[in-house]
């Protein structure tokens, strides 16, 4: 029970009612027994007057309106100039697990790795994005479109001087890519429309930032269409988590059950179009033996396929990355056929870089990023025209034992070429160059 | 050249500044910067409901950094003085900044969080020590009856009946003590407050007199202050503070209302954040003529004292210094004052002209009434310690630190 000394407080309450009038005693003291109930302490703080909650996208309106008005809005310095030690903060859309592991999660241990402190958040985690930005040196931006809450982030990094950078992995500014990207012609059109109209959206967050890194060539190549900003590339590459999930999967792999399996990944909808490419060759493939698999992996409609293969046909749902990984380990070899379209020759090879990781051997169009990872005939092949799918299947097929050796060749590669390095074929110079100087 | 880097924790700073202990942390912040070989950044505190709790803003003002950490309005007991969220900014600072040392000068609110995260990081503290806030909860050893406590030294048991929550005071004082074991040094504003939180316990043997300083007058302040006096021939009065006991008001409204004369003139400074401590109607029935005065700042304190010839100082608590006493001091302003602790350790007013706490009104009376009766108003300045010797002692302190965490490494 709360112990008040009465007495005292009586003679205080008159006191303060001589001094200051009724209105002040009785506010004193219901102020006194409040926080003497709720057990809170006493605090010099008091609340400003002039705050207010407002919305999301005006979060920080009101302290920089006072700042402002006190002087004390604008930071004369770049705060990396006179700090040694180099924080970036990336304000990201965490929202797709792929992404969020391949140009976030992996960037924070490429430049911890390398003594450079690394925050982020999500985008609409509005009150972490803009603390991590007050005590960073540079500000790095995934996949953010252009939006009042975007544009306020903007805005207090220009106030707080920070260099800003804007990574992209896919060409989601490109009114061009999607108007051919042939695997829209499996979607609904209205999806179509939406990220057309979003593209100038994605275009304005490029333009408003000092320097832009992209995933592949192909996608710096298409990015310098639409802007005047230096872009960089930043590949991706299997990170400690890849190659310690792949050789987890690998080890758990069953007995070898005499199957041959195709496997076909797709982490996203409309691929349905990539596998056409090259369905005929391969329906004759699975075909042609009992012992043959189509191994189809997250998302796939199987209404674009034969019947008659589906017999032969082993749906894995995805359900994170381990599990995909353990599915992909009991493929012989995985396919990743590429519409040749402006929007595929910027995608990257995460998915032959997956397939590495768990010992499987890719056979990949020679579109986007994926050949630059397959050395032919020794890690898998890289399919130039129609016959070339065949005549790989075939060769794998014929040789069980040699498509093994080649998998774990490409095993080999993905732990000597592509990890987490400052190789320039990984990030180029000038983004390291950027952060360190 | 290579700049040390100090960090300033201070529960106020600009642009949010208020108090005197603010005033001292700025400008020695400022003098440092002027000085040479440092930088300066700082880490205080706002209030905001318009941002998230613990959410922190960069800002900048006159040239220096500060972070402001965003703490609710309403925190736990425990919270005032020891709060892991704050903890968790600093020490995200800390790693950030890289500062050589931690100047934690006025750390209320921010709590002890500050040393701990400067432990965790091996960046050596230098503790200031303002008011009595590391030993008493309610700061200023102010009982609820607004009377001086009077304890020295300081014996928590002695607290019972005045503190909250014995048992949680007493949890308080032990952390606070055993968390000043873990800086290099202590500093202190005078003499009497090093005695008094040494005496109760309180890094013992840690600590030096580090007095404050102040801002001389600007060259123009005496043509300033000739020339009201000329303009006006009456004595003007002026008092810094509120209405309150514990200020001395009541004893100073009981001997004005002994004074015969009414030709003097008062002045009141309102240093609220609101203008809410004077209304004109409290001062209506004093003799004299009364006005309040808005709360001013250390760039236009000369308007403040060119106004003044005497000020009253009548704090009826034992203050570790008293900033008021030096600005006028150093401005040729008479002071009459309390006994009041470490006010007083600037000499310049005798000993058995110190008015003791909880005297009666009549010999403030007298004293005043022997200014009117003189109607003398001119004193030569006193020498006082500036911002910038009070800056060149810190940066020794910074020196025996930083050459003590060298040797022992």
């Amino acid at each position: 029970m709360l112990k008040l000394p009465l007495l005292t407080l009586i003679r205080r309450f008159r006191s303060v009612l001589k001094r200051e009038g009724t209105g002040a005693a009785v506010l004193r003291a219901a102020g006194y027994v409040r926080r003497r109930v709720r057990g809170l302490g006493t605090g010099t703080l008091s609340l400003a007057t002039d705050t207010g909650p407002r919305g999301s996208e005006q979060y920080l309106h009101g302290i920089w309106q006072t700042l402002a008005r006190q002087d004390a809005f604008h930071i004369l310095q770049a705060p990396g100039v006179d700090r040694a030690r180099r924080q970036i903060a990336m304000i990201a859309d965490l929202n797709l697990p792929q992404c969020r592991k391949y140009r976030v999660e992996q960037l924070a241990g490429f430049w911890r790795s390398r003594g450079v402190e690394f925050e982020y958040a999500h985008y609409q985690d509005i009150p972490r994005a803009t603390r991590i930005m007050q005590h960073a040196t540079h500000l790095m931006e995934y996949r953010l479109q252009s939006s009042a809450v975007t544009d306020m982030f903007r805005y207090e990094a220009r106030r707080l001087r920070l260099p800003i950078l804007y990574d992209l992995d896919d060409p989601l500014f490109s009114v061009s890519a999607y108007e051919t990207y042939r695997n829209m012609e499996a979607l609904d059109p209205g999806l179509k429309s939406h990220f057309l109209s979003e593209a100038p959206k994605y275009l304005s967050m490029m333009n408003g930032a000092d320097i832009m890194s992209v995933s592949t060539p192909g996608m710096a190549q298409h990015a310098a269409l639409y802007t005047g900003r230096p872009v960089y590339v930043r590949r991706n590459f299997a990170d400690a988590e890849t190659l310690c999930a792949g050789a987890v999967a690998m080890l758990n792999n069953g007995p070898d059950d005499g199957m041959f399996r195709v496997a076909f990944a797709s982490g996203s909808q409309g691929h349905e179009v990539d596998l056409a490419e090259i369905l005929e060759p391969l329906s004759e493939f699975i075909q042609a033996d009992r012992g043959r698999r189509l191994m189809l992996i997250g998302h796939f409609d199987l209404a674009h396929l034969p019947a008659k293969l589906k017999p032969q046909i082993e749906r894995v749902e995805f359900a994170g990355y381990d599990r995909y990984l353990a599915a992909l380990a009991r493929a012989n070899c995985t396919l990743m056929p590429l519409c040749d379209d402006a929007f595929n020759r910027c995608k990257s090879a995460v998915r032959v870089l997956d397939a590495a990781s768990v010992g499987v051997p890719s056979i990949v169009a020679d579109v986007g990023d994926l050949s630059s990872v397959v050395r032919t005939g020794e890690t898998g092949f890289v399919a130039q025209k129609g016959g070339d799918w065949m005549d790989a299947l075939r060769a794998l097929a014929a040789c069980p034992k040699d498509a093994a050796q080649m998998g774990r060749n490409a095993r080999v590669n993905l732990e000597e070429r592509w990890r987490a390095s400052d190789q320039p074929h990984i990030i180029a110079p000038e983004l390291i160059e950027w952060v360190e100087t | 050249m290579n700049l040390r880097h100090i960090l300033v924790a201070n529960v106020f700073f600009a642009p949010f500044s208020y108090g005197g202990a603010t005033v001292v942390a700025e400008q020695v912040a400022t003098a440092l910067i002027k000085q040479g070989g440092y930088r300066v950044t700082v880490v205080s505190l706002c209030a905001r409901n318009d941002i998230a709790p613990y959410d922190v803003i960069k800002s900048q003002k006159n040239g220096i950094v500060n972070y402001l950490i965003n703490v609710p309005e309403h925190r736990s007991y425990g919270e005032i003085y020891n709060n892991p969220e704050v903890t968790a900014r600093l020490a995200e600072l800390i790693s950030a900044l890289e500062p050589d040392l931690i100047h934690a000068h006025c750390i209320q609110d921010i709590g002890t969080g500050i040393i701990t995260a400067a432990e965790g990081a091996n960046v050596p503290v230098i503790l200031s020590v303002h008011d009595f806030w590391w030993l008493c909860e309610r700061q200023f050893m102010i009982k609820l009856d607004e009377k001086y406590c009077g304890q020295n030294p300081v014996r928590i048991d002695r607290c019972k009946g005045c503190v909250d929550n014995f048992w949680a005071a007493k949890t308080r004082f032990n952390h606070l003590q055993a968390m000043s074991e873990k800086v290099a040094l202590v500093t202190y504003p005078s003499q009497f407050a090093m005695e008094l939180s040494e005496a109760s316990g309180f890094a013992k043997g840690r600590g030096v007199v580090w007095k404050n300083g102040v801002n001389p007058p600007e060259p123009a302040f005496f043509n300033k202050q000739a020339a009201r006096r000329a303009s006006d021939q009456r004595i003007t009065f002026g008092y810094v503070g509120g209405p309150a006991q514990i200020k001395g008001w009541p004893q100073i409204e009981q001997a004005f209302a002994g004074i015969k004369s009414g030709k003097f003139r008062g002045l009141v400074v309102d240093g609220s954040r609101d203008g809410s401590w004077w209304q004109a109607k409290q001062l209506s029935k004093l003799p004299g003529s009364w006005e309040i005065y808005p709360r001013f700042e250390q760039h236009n304190m000369d308007d403040f004292y060119a106004e003044i010839d005497v000020l009253l100082f009548m704090s009826q608590w034992k203050e570790t210094f008293g900033l008021a006493i030096r600005e006028a001091l150093a401005r040729g302003i008479t002071v009459i004052q309390t006994d009041s602790g470490g006010t007083v350790e600037h000499g310049a007013i005798r000993q058995e002209d110190l008015i003791p706490i909880a005297a009666p009104p009549g010999q403030l009376r007298e004293q005043m009434d022997q200014v009117l009766r003189s109607g003398k108003r001119e004193r030569a300045p006193y020498p006082v310690v500036h911002f910038a010797d009070q800056a060149r002692e810190f940066s020794a302190l910074v020196d025996q630190v930083l050459q003590e965490v060298e040797r022992a490494a």
